[in-house]
């Protein structure tokens, strides 16, 4: 099946359903952005974290959303360090 | 009286929770949420005491905010209740979170699970501790009461509260 775009509509020349399609495109959009979206928060959280901000976490997690267990992790990751930085005073 | 079930924490898990200066949360971790069955948007805002058992001796929780309050850290053996009743045990570690200029920002609290022969010992040190402050006619006089019960029995066996809670470390060690 080829596929082209012309005009911003899809053309196919196998008669896909271009309906389909563009509806699974959309989809596929929409995901990335929501990908895009996670991977910033991530990397805000990892700037901060890196200028020595340990109280940075991720909250609000959309639990079925893409980067959701990346976002878990991070978390994860930044209270585990915390857990090993705040060592208990010698008494 | 309905007795909730205890829900026992994973060796090696680790339930962290952040709050600010007054003591509500701003950060729960996922072993937060699941052991206490509460969903994120339930704790974010709440006061931490939204998982307060009400087995827990209110003198815990003075000595406990007096020592956070004034910039140090408390270890301490904390049974806390889930949303529905249920409870589970906890040895926590909590800290002052301070800014660049040495000021409280929040608090920062770990809690890992503790041995059984820990929480055996803490029971009956509790409900004592309990029966004490309740045995008062007001809630001030009880907690004055139960304080005063707490160091007293600190007195007797010589230690300050920290040597206390670190001289079980040796059943936990034991227990490991």
């Amino acid at each position: 099946m080829s596929l082209f775009k012309r005009a911003g509509k899809l053309v196919t020349g196998g008669g896909a359903d271009v309906a389909k399609l563009e509806a699974r495109i959309a989809e596929l959009e929409a995901e990335c952005r929501q990908s895009d979206a996670a991977i910033q928060r991530i990397e805000k959280v990892c700037l901060a974290a890196a200028a020595g901000d340990l109280e940075a976490r991720l909250i609000d997690i959309p639990e079925d959303g893409p980067g959701a267990q990346s976002m878990h992790a991070l978390n994860h990751l930044l209270d585990m360090t915390d857990a090993s930085c705040v060592k208990p005073a010698a008494r | 009286m309905a007795v909730g079930a205890e829900r026992v924490l994973a060796q090696g898990d680790i339930i962290v929770s952040k709050t600010d200066t007054k003591g509500r949360i701003h950060y729960a971790n996922r072993t937060f949420l699941s052991i206490a069955d509460y969903e994120e948007r339930d704790v974010l805002e709440k006061p931490h005491n939204i998982i307060r058992h009400p087995d827990m001796p209110r003198t815990i929780f003075k000595v406990l905010w007096d020592r956070i309050r004034s910039g140090n850290e408390l270890f301490t053996y904390i049974k806390n209740g889930t949303k529905n009743g249920d409870y589970y045990w906890v040895l926590a570690h909590v800290t002052p979170t301070f800014d660049s200029n040495g000021q409280i920002i929040g608090y920062h609290s770990n809690r890992r699970a503790p041995n059984r022969p820990v929480i055996a010992e803490m029971e009956q040190l509790y409900r004592e501790i309990s029966n004490q402050e309740s045995s008062q006619g007001d809630r001030k006089a009880g907690l004055i009461a139960g304080e005063a019960l707490l160091n007293e029995k600190l007195a007797a066996a010589g230690q300050t509260i920290d040597q206390f809670v670190f001289s079980f470390a040796s059943i936990e060690k034991a227990a490991a």
